[in-house]
């Protein structure tokens, strides 16, 4: 099987699994991400009731990622997910400059939350296709994260999620920055 | 809990993806009832249940069909799963969002009588709803069903606290997410008992923070109590998914089928092909080739989706032998000996063997050259066939068009006749074995333009004046990028086929300009900041060689983009026109000039900043590979902008 070869590669560099938390506003592109990363799936299984969760594999890296959301009385609710979470995934709708500072909050949220002190940041600056979206520099100066975060590592990184661009670009930074955890 | 479990086999479509929507289709055997905070299924008849809803329905509709709202009628249809607006698995992302609320608040009516205990109510919810969403949609409609589960049970142990309502229901569909996703992973992190209740009551608390109310140490005992219940009751059955069934049974397996990724050239070899039943009853992973992929719906004789954006142009040149847009003749291709294979050479010989005729394709893997290593970051590779004199060489008509090469190896006895056919389907009659792969992100370069060999002033070695040239073509990320030589009998006519290629690739290929792009904090050793730092530092106390700095350095490494699946799928969204691509690149070549500038500059300054620190080797090795990076997309886009400017002038 193609599988036994990706299982060769496995036991020579190790493989990792690591659960991500893709978090963002809604209308941010959240889903079409995740549908997107589908394509590259590991394993087909039976859909389960609720949330949208996939596992993606990249570089023997099992990305577990979940896409949650909801209003703020909901948000308590994903801290069980912090202490796991290698990684947190922000979505972020660059054209969509009326709600940016309702996504820095929101992202600042999350990231001040103690069990979050020691996780990799992804920014996907999203919908870059669209005219007039903020560059991955302009949304990485309106949410100053090189002044405000002190521990984690971070990045932003231009996507399109209709294309898939930028996604694997991030993944890849994510698994980049986590060998050694 | 034994013969609950027993009877607890859901009719699950085995299908995710996108799925026929045109059929009447069947309900699942489901149906909710509820008492005393435990779950109870019971199997019903599927005929049964849906003459029973249709009962109902009718006896709804008698009593005031004239004041019924559009609403209403709407979430009438969502709810017999007739409405066609969308997809039946979109029904919960339609009801969800914002400005639906009308029709989802007739359609939790339509629930009602409601259960007696909140996750009672959330079953009998996803055994009428595809119940798979975005969380914000999900979020709205729990609210909803908590809202009205709350008028009709006034007096629980959730007392008026509507929120509270809406909070557990959320944190039941997690549970549910976190116990029974099969994509969800890492054991240890699943929630317990003990967890669940916790992380709930924390929500609660907050949630009474917020509103400024009270939660008694005894209401917190008692929704604990619940709390355990639903949590047992959620642990041994998920929550039903409401599904379509398609009735042809065959659907089924094809949607297996289609689901499948081609994870490697090798999988084909697999029994599992021939045996796709007992796969599904494995429920393993199965490398089949996508449904999507041009080879897939090639050998299957399905019509190929066009890859670009067609322009006036096109139709003027496409069809047209010898241009940028099509190249078509016999050329020889190199066989490649698997001498680094995994693979015994008995065990190819066998899995041929069970393969027999109906896959042609494995009769290509002689062709194919493996890199080592699954990354397009390898070096491409050297034109090993035509420097070897034992080289085996095969005729094979290659036609490149469209955004796609197809190589049909010839029949040991063709005859020239074979050359005038025009038609892909008579070429495939008389070939071997064919293929045909897309030309995103493919590379072709004569390797003359490389290589140069002496020949004898004296010989007339006919062999010296033919051209060769490679394709590289990214396969995806557990594959080999597949790695093509061809032998022309001139050089210029190897410059034309790798013209053609290289045209389509430039066409194709998105501009890959997320990665750089890219703003972090992420410090390799180049960082003006941390440059700066340390040229202070060493100013400032010159017998310092090592000054401590706080930044970790990491190692540099390119980020693997998109072109990892391209062969996943057969349609792009990204079709740009052909002058519009060309500007990209343009502006593209002109940055990577730029950054290749830049980093050469920096390498200096880095030189006598790192001098003497423990980081000196891993810093420069970070420069290295950066540099060897960007030189190799240069060169890359510096190929297909090229082909495209050549082809613009023609247009």
């Amino acid at each position: 099987m193609g599988n036994s070869v990706s299982k060769a590669l496995g036991k020579l560099f190790g493989s990792r699994e690591m659960k991500i938390l893709m978090l963002g506003l809604d209308n941010a592109g959240k889903t079409t991400i995740l549908y997107k990363l589908k394509l590259n799936k590991i394993k087909t299984s039976a859909p389960t009731v609720g949330f949208n969760v996939e596992t993606v594999s990249y570089k023997n890296v099992k990305f577990n990622m979940w896409d949650v959301g909801g209003q703020e009385r909901l948000r308590p609710l994903w801290r069980h997910y912090f202490p796991a979470t290698t990684a947190l995934i922000f979505v972020i709708d660059s054209h969509d400059k009326d709600r940016l500072n309702e996504a820095k909050e929101e992202l600042y949220s999350i990231i001040s939350e103690k069990e979050m002190e020691n996780v990799v940041l992804l920014v996907w600056a999203n919908k870059q296709d669209l005219k007039g979206a903020l560059k991955p520099q302009e949304v990485s100066d309106f949410l100053q994260l090189g002044n405000n975060l002190k521990n984690q590592l971070w990045c932003v990184v231009g996507s399109n999620a209709l294309t898939g661009q930028g996604l694997v670009e991030g993944l890849s930074w994510i698994s980049n920055n986590t060998a050694k955890k | 809990m034994e013969s609950r479990m027993s009877r607890l086999v859901p009719v699950r479509s085995i299908d995710e993806g996108d799925s026929h929507d045109d059929s009447r289709d069947r309900i699942s055997a489901f149906e909710l009832k509820s008492g005393n905070g435990f779950l109870e299924e019971e199997v019903v008849g599927v005929e049964d249940e849906v003459e029973e809803d249709e009962g109902e329905d009718e006896d709804e509709d008698d009593e005031g069909s004239e004041e019924r709202s559009d609403e209403y009628w709407l979430a009438v249809s969502i709810f017999d799963g007739n409405f066609d607006g969308v997809n039946y698995k979109e029904y919960a992302n339609y009801l969800g969002s914002p400005d639906r609320l009308p029709v989802l608040k007739e359609f939790i009516k339509l629930l009602q009588p409601l259960p007696n205990d909140l996750l009672g109510a959330l079953g009998k919810l996803s055994s009428r709803l595809y119940f798979i969403a975005e969380a914000q949609n999900i979020d709205r409609i729990l609210e909803e069903l908590s809202g009205q589960w709350m008028s009709t049970h006034t007096s629980t142990i959730w007392g008026d606290n509507n929120s509270w309502c809406h909070i557990v229901l959320f944190s039941l569909l997690l549970l549910n997410s976190d116990l029974h996703n099969d994509e969800n992973i890492g054991k240890q992190s699943r929630f317990t008992c003990k967890m669940f209740i916790e992380n709930t009551l924390y929500a609660l608390r907050k949630d009474c923070e917020r509103e400024s109310k009270e939660l008694s140490k005894e209401r917190e005992q008692d929704i604990s109590q619940e709390l355990a219940i639903f949590y047992e009751n959620l642990r041994f059955n998920p929550l039903p998914l409401f599904t379509r069934v398609d009735k042809s049974a065959p659907s089924v397996i094809s949607n297996i089928h289609r689901r499948q990724r081609r994870s490697s050239g090798f999988s084909t070899k697999s029994p599992s092909i021939h045996s796709l039943s007992s796969t599904i009853s494995h429920g393993s992973s199965m490398a089949l080739e996508s449904h999507t992929t041009s080879n897939w719906k090639f050998h299957h004789n399905l019509p190929l989706p066009i890859l670009y954006l067609k322009e006036n142009f096109d139709n003027e040149f496409v069809g047209v032998n010898g241009t940028f847009w099509t190249m078509d003749g016999v050329l020889s291709i190199a066989e490649k000996k698997e001498s680094k294979n995994r693979r015994s050479d008995d065990q190819l010989a066998s899995t041929a063997e069970v393969k027999s005729r109906k896959t042609p394709r494995k009769l290509l893997f002689s062709w194919l050259k493996k890199s080592k290593k699954p990354s397009i970051f390898e070096e491409s590779n050297s034109p090993v066939a035509f420097l070897n004199e034992h080289s085996q060489w095969s005729r094979a008509r290659i036609r490149i068009t469209e955004g796609r090469i197809f190589i049909f190896k010839l029949k040991n006895n063709y005859k020239d006749a074979f050359l005038k056919e025009q038609t892909l389907e008579s070429m495939k009659a008389l070939s071997s074995s064919y293929v045909v792969y897309n030309l995103f992100e493919a590379l072709a370069e004569v390797v003359q333009e490389n290589v140069v060999i002496g020949t004898f002033p004296s010989s007339n070695n006919i062999l010296s004046n033919r051209g060769n040239f490679t394709i590289t073509i990214p396969m995806g990320l557990h594959e080999y990028k597949v790695s093509l030589e061809f032998q022309t009998d001139t050089v210029e006519e190897a410059y034309a086929y790798v013209q053609s290629i290289n045209f389509w690739a430039a066409r194709l290929t998105p501009v890959p300009s997320a990665e750089f792009e890219i703003v972090s904090n992420d410090e390799y050793g180049w960082g003006s900041k941390l440059l700066r730092e340390r040229e202070k530092h060493k100013k400032e106390n010159p017998t310092d060689r090592n000054p401590i700095t706080n930044a970790k350095v990491s190692v540099w490494y390119p980020l693997l983009s998109l072109d990892l699946l391209y062969n996943e799928f057969d349609n792009i969204a990204d079709q740009t026109e052909l002058i519009k691509r060309l500007q990209e690149i343009r502006e593209f070549t002109e940055k990577l000039e730029c950054l290749i500038d830049k980093h050469n500059e920096m390498k200096p300054r880095m030189v006598s900043a790192w001098a003497g620190s423990p980081y000196f080797e891993k810093v420069m090795d970070n420069w290295n590979r950066r540099y060897l990076y960007l030189n190799k997309q240069y060169e890359k886009t510096s190929i297909y902008m090229k082909s495209l400017t050549l082809a613009s002038e023609i247009i």
